[in-house]
């Protein structure tokens, strides 16, 4: 054990001792745990681009260096890479001697992230989810503090959604074709299987894909990259779920060539840290390697993860104070168990056949065929002819008969307040908190015919994609190497709502219950359709996209700088095929529409100027433009073909600089960034009221169609790593950005009840929310930690955090002349600039402070590793607010005014919260 | 060398920085439309002559003049030649003198409504505007005709209909305007002899 401490205390310090011939450096890599020597772990020159890879022994030596000063880093995959400064003399290999390398904590760390589910915004349960999933870099202070410290309170890198990322699994890209965000829980719980991880950051240069600006996460799969080895593991929490078990085989490659990996995982919990979100996740992962010769290899990768989990309630603050901010509306008892009314079920898995192909020593050409399928499945309940089960529906709230104004009568207008109502709501609230399951079969077993009054839906996303590519990299001459690749993509989607449970009811009549006549029916095909368990209801449609794209990138690497320029080529095709024949649309809602596509170009460059071997300047840049995700590109997909009116590419301008130095103990970077992305569109669906249908009509499903946003992300970035002694390290990181819109753009409504009148679609006009901040992250971070690692095998850390600046999602109906004007020209009664202005005022959420511990333990037993690994995060149990939206159904200034009359708003913002005091163990054996 | 480099461009990133950063305070809001002149009608008493003060009540050819309506609580003014007799009918219903000076554009809006209108061609109310009128010579004032939209026969009966918004910023710079109804019908002719009324005028400024 002595002599364990002792490597690892002089790891940094460099052994000198002399060999012969050449002028360079040498040293034996070994594990600090196990003590053996480490094949293939990659040492660099960091002035020089010169690369070894050990060897059997562990071994590597450099023997045609320049003599003087050089900074060389030895790292691989799940170790924490070192930076060594050596001297070297003309005429002499330098021995390191024995290098040591320790495991990377933040592998374990990894394991602890909590997928930050996203607010499932607007009702049209979008299949992806935006989630934390790009943070999960490592390595660099700032990136760490991103994922480990602010990612719980849902901070997004450069303010920038999960969109403009790019995520891949052996360079088969994962962004979903309907809205260019990845599925996380496509591959969730596969921790280990999927720890073997390339990324990068904002625009700089990934050798698999042209990117976006947010940057790339190539997920590497290929069986024979894998440690050789098990791992069993079993954690506890109290986040989304409460226990995870994960097990996992490496083979290593065989001598016939074969090598394969293995790994299951399962997570669940009866009712996570938000009441009533249950939680189910199971995961299976395979990956089979064969090597037929030195050039040409096979691999194939399936991944099976399905996932189920409660979905929690976005609450307003009056619910939030009444019932506390873990209060969920989405559940309510059944048979003695809480049942969650809106589910997520996620099952769609992945396989990839991939090809290598060593065509020479220094051109390599990976070609993968992918296949997904499956589904999404978000439940929600309907009430075709029944009252809102909702227990928090404003009128069961007492701000209904606080905010109360006479509708008619001498005193039409004028605030009555009815306290006596209001208490009588109050204590029908606490009486019935929750979802009445029960009455909704007693009310569904009392309709006149046996239709049902409430039932179970599911709102389907069954997506269908083939992908294809291949990916060249050649280094075509000493300094300059070629990345260069092609896919390919089809996707299938068919979206439906299927009815799950009648509750009790014979059957559900497939009509709208708000319009008679045809308009009425959801599918004139089939009129008055009975709908039975199993059945479809209400929409049903497919979406087909076809897309292809390419690119080229060319590194030039030289002693003072590198640079690098790249550019892509893509063409998007779309088109949706109408399965029901929608009632409101009889003529443009059945059967296949027009296909749109689209054709977008990208460039970008960058520069590395290495002023010596620690410090560096590092410029990139990028323009390019993108094709509208298939779901902003059809104004109301559930009922037409139509394509939203206004939607066409957007631009994308980025640039960063940094400056980083990265000297044997101190690693730091700053970095000033800046992105402007054009002619964005956000479209939002929901059940509306009162906004452009006259009637108090709450299951109209619009959609709000915002076209031509301008948004601008400016800020500065810096990380800091200090290694005060061997064992103790400080590390700072901050994030200082502003995020905002930067124009007005237009705004219209598509609303089906003024569809058979052609006016379905409204134009609102401008949207005046030029300055307003982008929500969805808080814009100012800042965190100061220390972490001791005892040469024993131990190690804690502790972690403080401030962030500040999230902003709510604003409502930008209410941001139109809508909200001031009333129908003839003249500004509503009291809506001066002064009111209005405070009326609409952004909310910026409270400043937070977040301290979060970790710590963990490991001991070896011949071969075998035990291990624990714990964090408890927001030690101080601080209850913030993570996110918000307004509610856009009181769309005018008298509007507003009555809602606030009494100080309880009905129908104020609606708010998510982070999680208080988690815990996270984890118990882990590799062997 | 160091610092040669180090300091400018630092200073530019965050230079670029600051100077684009915008406080909390400063956001957009939608337009805010302030009348500076209103009149609902809602004053009027049922069947009597228009004659609010300041409002000029003209008839241009024949004598049929414009009258007050009450109904439920709601005033307008009425033009109705029908069963006078007299073969053509034309009356103009003038606002007083509004002042415009201290505004840098000018809208207006109104509502109208019809009933028995069969002919909206040749039976119909127009909208003009005069900066230039004192209240007495009619004939004197230069009278510009605006675009609005005004109830026809394809609505129904008493309902009211919204002209839209009628900007009138050419008048930007006077010192007052005059806001003119010029309905035009037959007392004796039965295809032009529909009724008119006029409600809820505002003239209002943008903010």
């Amino acid at each position: 054990m002595k002599k364990l401490v002792l490597s690892i205390l002089i790891a940094m310090q460099v052994v000198v001792g002399f060999a012969q011939s050449g002028t360079g450096v040498t040293g034996k890599v070994v594990d600090s745990k196990t003590q053996k020597p480490m094949q293939n772990v990659v040492a660099t020159i960091q002035n020089a681009n010169l690369t070894q890879v050990t060897d059997v022994t562990g071994k590597f030596t450099f023997n045609n260096l320049a003599a003087g000063s050089q900074v060389m880093e030895i790292k691989t995959q799940g170790y924490k890479a070192q930076l060594l400064q050596v001297e070297l003399t003309a005429g002499n290999i330098l021995d390191l001697g024995v290098v040591v390398l320790e495991e990377d904590i933040t592998e374990e760390q990894q394991l602890a992230l909590i997928t930050i589910t996203e607010n499932d915004l607007g009702d049209d349960n979008s299949g992806s989810e935006s989630t934390s999933g790009l943070l999960q870099a490592s390595r660099d202070a700032y990136q760490q503090a991103a994922a480990f410290n602010w990612g719980q309170a849902r901070f997004r890198i450069r303010g920038l959604d999960n969109e403009y990322g790019t995520t891949m699994i052996n360079g088969v890209v994962m962004n979903k074709l309907y809205d260019g965000r990845p599925q996380w829980s496509n591959w969730g719980g596969l921790n280990d299987a999927t720890r073997n991880q390339e990324f990068t950051m904002g625009s700089h240069p990934s050798d698999y894909t042209f990117g976006g600006i947010l940057g790339t996460q190539e997920i590497n799969t290929r069986a024979s990259i894998y440690r050789p080895g098990s791992r069993i593991s079993f954690s506890g929490t109290n986040t989304n779920y409460s226990w995870r078990m994960m097990g996992t085989h490496a083979s290593g490659m065989n001598t016939n060539g074969w090598a394969f990996v293995v790994s299951a995982s399962r997570r669940w919990a009866q009712e996570g840290y938000f009441d009533g979100t249950d939680y189910a996740a199971n995961s299976l992962f395979l990956s089979v390697e064969k090597k037929f010769n030195d050039k040409h290899s096979l691999n194939f990768t399936s991944i099976y993860a399905q996932n189920s989990r409660g979905k929690n309630s976005p609450n307003t603050q009056e619910v939030t104070d009444l019932l506390g901010h873990k209060y969920n509306s989405y559940w309510g008892w059944q048979g003695g168990e809480k049942r969650n009314s809106r589910d997520k079920d996620v099952e769609e898995p992945i396989n990839i056949l991939s090809h290598y192909w060593k065509i020479s020593p220094r051109t390599n050409l990976n070609t993968n065929v992918a296949y997904q399928t499956g589904r999404v499945a978000n439940s929600r309940l309907e009430n075709p002819i029944g009252n809102n089960p909702d227990p928090t529906y404003y009128r069961k709230l007492p701000s209904y008969y606080l905010n109360y104004h006479a509708t008619s009568g001498p005193l039409e207008g004028q605030w009555q307040p009815n306290y006596v109502e209001a208490n009588n709501n109050l204590i029908k609230l606490f009486a019935n908190r929750q979802i009445d399951w029960g009455s909704m079969y007693v009310a569904n077993q009392n309709t006149a015919t046996g239709e049902a009054a409430h039932m179970l839906t599911e709102q389907r996303n069954d997506d269908d994609q083939f992908t294809a590519n291949s990916i060249l990299s050649s280094q075509l001459a000493d300094h300059i190497s070629l990345n260069a690749g092609a896919t390919f993509r089809k996707l299938k989607s068919h979206n439906y709502a299927v009815v799950t449970d009648l509750l009790g009811a014979d059957y559900y009549l497939n009509v709208d219950p708000f319009f008679v006549g045809d308009e009425a029916q959801f599918d004139l095909n089939n009129p008055n359709g009975k709908v039975y368990e199993g059945g479809k209801a209400g929409y049903n449609y497919n979406l087909f996209a076809t897309t292809w794209d390419a690119f080229t990138q060319f590194k030039f690497n030289y002693r003072v700088f590198d640079f690098y320029l790249a550019q892509t080529y893509s063409r998007s095709e779309y088109q949706r095929e109408g399965l029901f024949r929608n009632g409101h649309y009889p003529n443009t809602s059945f059967g296949k529409g027009a296909k749109i596509s689209y054709e977008n170009f990208g460039f970008k460059g960058g520069l590395t100027y290495k002023m010596s071997g620690r410090s560096f300047f590092d410029l990139n840049a990028v323009y390019m433009t993108k094709a509208p995700s298939l779901r902003n590109t059809f104004a109301n997909a559930r009922n037409n073909n139509a394509f939203t009116p206004g939607v066409t590419d957007e631009t994308v301008t980025a640039g960063d600089l940094s400056y980083i130095l990265r000297a044997p103990k101190l690693k730091a970077r700053l970095t000033a960034f800046y992105s402007k992305i054009q002619n964005t569109a956000e479209l939002q669906f929901y059940y509306a009221e009162n906004i452009s249908d006259e009637t108090d009509n709450e299951d109209s499903f619009i959609s709000e169609l915002l076209t031509g946003i301008d948004k601008q992300n400016i800020g500065v970035e810096l990380g800091i790593e200090y290694q005060i002694t061997p064992t103790i390290e400080i590390n700072a990181a901050a994030n200082y950005g502003q995020y905002t819109y930067t124009n007005n753009p237009n705004l219209k409504i598509n609303d089906d009840a003024l569809a058979l009148s052609n006016r379905a679609i409204t134009d609102f006009g401008p949207a005046y929310i030029k300055d307003y901040r982008v929500s969805g992250t808080p814009q100012q971070a800042y965190s100061l930690g220390i972490e001791y690692r005892s040469p024993k095998f131990w190690w804690v850390g502790v972690n403080g955090n401030y962030l500040a600046d999230n902003y709510l999602d604003v409502s930008s109906v209410l941001r139109t002349d809508n909200f001031t004007i009333g129908p003839n020209g003249v500004s509503f009664d009291g809506a001066s600039p002064d009111n209005v202005r405070k009326a609409l005022q952004q909310e910026k959420f409270d400043d937070f402070y977040l301290v979060n511990l970790t710590g963990g333990k490991s001991w070896k037993i011949k071969s075998t590793t035990f291990g624990v690994f714990a964090t408890v995060n927001n030690v101080l149990d601080q209850i913030y607010k993570s996110g918000g939206f307004e509610q856009s159904r009181k769309a005018t200034y008298p509007d507003y005014v009555q809602d606030t009359a009494s100080g309880t708003r009905g129908f104020g913002p609606k708010y998510f919260y982070g999680y208080g005091r988690t815990y996270f163990v984890n118990l882990y054996v590799n062997f | 060398m160091k610092n040669k480099f180090v300091k400018p461009i630092l200073f530019v990133a965050l230079a670029l920085g600051f100077a684009s950063c915008v406080e909390d305070d400063d956001f957009a809001i939608p337009p805010i439309n302030e009348a500076f002149f209103s009149e609902n009608f809602n004053t009027a008493v049922d069947n009597t002559v228009f004659d609010f003060e300041g409002w000029t009540n003209y008839p241009e050819v024949g004598t049929e003049l414009w009258t007050e309506e009450m109904f439920d609580g709601d005033g307008t003014i009425q033009f109705n030649p029908y069963g006078n007799g007299e073969s053509t009918n034309i009356s103009w219903a003038i606002s007083p003198q509004i002042p415009v000076a201290q505004y840098n554009n000018i809208k207006m809006s109104f509502t109208s409504a019809q009933n028995f209108v069969s002919d909206p061609e040749n039976n119909r109310v127009e909208l003009w505007v005069s900066s230039d009128f004192d209240g007495t010579n009619f004939e004197e004032a230069t009278w510009t005709q605006f675009d609005a939209k005004f109830a026809t026969n394809d609505d129904d009966g008493y309902d009211m209909v919204r002209s839209g918004e009628i900007d009138l910023s050419s008048f930007v710079g006077q010192s007052h305007i005059s806001v003119g109804f010029k309905a035009i019908g037959s007392g004796s002719n039965t295809a032009l002899d529909g009724l008119y009324q006029i409600n809820d005028l505002n003239v209002y400024t943008s903010k």
